[in-house]
């Protein structure tokens, strides 16, 4: 075995860009990446959108297998990771394979909830994380089959508009009042179900699955608690994931839903960090941030990656996430509050910008529809606490470069 | 298919201004045209990370930003600038000759 370098345990987008910002903040050390899954490091997003289309592009690896050789990463693909030993600073993983650290960055991430609903074992419920998740959902529905989505949140939604758009009849199932029910704002899940009722999606909302059993010639039988009942070729279950943090627990480290981190992406033990969906960011004030976000698997990476050289970060992330469902780009920032004032721009039943300020005029949390460039200008002033003048911001021929407030 | 081995006029010099990058295809190739003063570039349309056309995206100077994800590329020669790209885009001889934009393609 080598000397002891840098582990990292989980080899998706966090691990991945742990890994390439050691190499390129000047690391020359021992860096050793293992993954569960037997892929190359991959992103999480096209398995709701490309990767369900019956002839995806190959899936973007954030390494080539040459790429790992060049970098002088050590590639431990297709185990799992069963003990963290913090006494003796070692990894253990599948097969007796003992790996030392002198810093772990455990980067995790989460598996896919599956709730104990009778039938929810069956063939045709499925669940969507990872790229062998993605290949058995594509073939299924290669078939034209009836699809019903159990979960209105993200990955039910662009799972919906995916197969809606290979020409399945969908419907979506959502426990609670509204889509996107983690949204704390009206104006998203209004949208949503707009865009997906006008493509002949059919939401139900105030529903649950109550369960599921074989049917007739390859369906099933969903029985739903509206006491209604329908008969599909595939359920996909989309309702949430769940932080994948037992080793963590196991080995003592401070848990809450997901391994508790600081500003430096550091746990409780000071050897080991964390980045990605396996985390949970203390606040300070009390307030914990599970960011289950593209964009937050990448910050957090690469900020973990930094700390664990000793570099002076912090990483306070402005939340930012993105969804895309049929031709709809939708991008969000920042932190939603009932008590902030709000700004409704609409240019079109497609297209629009919505905009939260403080009292003093700062903005705190945008969303765009389909408006990639005012997102990108708001964003700047949300990071830059920049406070907007209220009747540009609500003056629709002002353009959003104009916003900022003169400095009198 | 056959590729243009000599220039090709891609648009009219009047129909790109720098910091509004336009879309054209060439031989079923998607190209993004950049200007850079009295100076034209070109790349591939679609960014190398997701599917997005970096004529939608933020040219500022020599740096084209995807709306998608924020990667930026150096149009000059492709470069890939920062997270989160791993692939450098291909990239295109331009030049600006009796007005119009003109492209080699390869």
């Amino acid at each position: 075995m080598g000397g002891s370098g840098i582990v990292i345990l989980g080899a998706g987008q966090a691990g991945a860009w742990a890994a390439r910002t050691l190499r390129s903040e000047g690391y020359e050390g021992r860096i050793v990446l293992c993954g569960n899954e037997g892929e190359l490091p991959y992103e999480r997003p096209p398995l709701s959108k490309e990767q369900l289309l019956p002839q995806p592009k190959p899936m973007l690896h954030l390494f080539s297998g040459d790429d790992m050789v060049s970098l002088g990463i050590e590639w431990h693909p297709g185990g799992a990771a069963r003990r963290i030993d913090r006494a003796t600073h070692t990894v253990s993983l599948d097969g007796g394979v003992v790996i030392p650290y002198e810093k772990l960055i455990v980067c995790t991430g989460g598996r896919a909830v599956l709730p104990k609903v009778p039938g929810f074992h069956l063939p045709h419920v499925f669940t969507l994380r990872t790229l062998a998740d993605a290949r058995r959902l594509r073939e299924a529905l290669l078939a034209n089959p009836r699809v019903m989505v159990v979960g209105g949140g993200w990955i039910g939604l662009e799972v919906a508009a995916s197969a809606r758009g290979l020409g399945c009849a969908v419907t979506v199932v959502e426990s609670g009042p509204r889509l996107c029910g983690r949204m704390p704002i009206e104006v998203v899940p209004a949208f949503l179900a707009e865009q997906h009722a006008r493509r002949g999606v059919a939401l139900r909302l105030d529903t649950t699955v109550e369960g599921v059993c074989e049917g007739e010639g390859g369906a099933c039988r969903v029985s739903l608690s509206d006491g209604t009942s329908h008969e599909v070729e595939v359920v996909v279950v989309g309702v949430g994931m769940c932080p994948n943090d037992g080793l963590a627990r196991d080995a003592g480290l401070a848990c809450d839903r997901g391994i508790i981190v600081d500003d430096r992406c550091r746990t409780s033990d000071p050897s080991i960090l964390a980045a990605g969906d396996v985390t949970a960011l203390s606040c300070g004030d009390g307030r914990m941030l599970r960011l289950e976000s593209w964009q937050n698997a990448q910050d957090q990476g690469i900020a973990a990656a930094k700390s664990a050289l000793g570099q002076e970060i912090r990483y306070r992330p402005l939340p930012h996430m993105w969804s895309q469902q049929y031709e709809i780009l939708l991008q969000m920032a920042g932190t939603f509050d009932e008590a902030h004032a709000a700004v409704m721009r609409k240019a079109s039943d497609d297209k629009f910008t919505y905009i939260e300020v403080d009292e003093r005029g700062v903005p705190q949390a945008v969303v765009c529809a389909n408006a990639p460039r005012d997102f990108r200008q708001i964003r700047a002033y949300i990071a830059a606490g920049q406070s907007l003048d209220r009747t540009r911001m609500e003056d629709p021929g002002s353009p959003v470069g104009k916003w900022a407030m003169a400095v009198t | 298919m056959t590729m243009s081995e000599t220039w090709v006029v891609a648009c009219q010099g009047d129909a790109l201004a720098e910091g509004e990058p336009v879309s054209v295809t060439i031989d079923g190739v998607e190209i993004a045209l950049y200007r850079v003063g009295d100076i034209a570039f070109a790349t591939d349309g679609v960014c190398t990370h997701g599917s997005a056309q970096l004529c939608d995206g933020f040219q500022e100077g020599y740096e084209i930003e995807c709306p998608l994800h924020q990667g930026r590329f150096d149009i000059r020669n492709g470069k890939a600038l920062c997270e989160p790209l791993v692939e450098d885009i291909r990239t295109y001889p331009a030049k600006i000759e009796n007005g119009n934009i003109l492209v080699k393609m390869r």
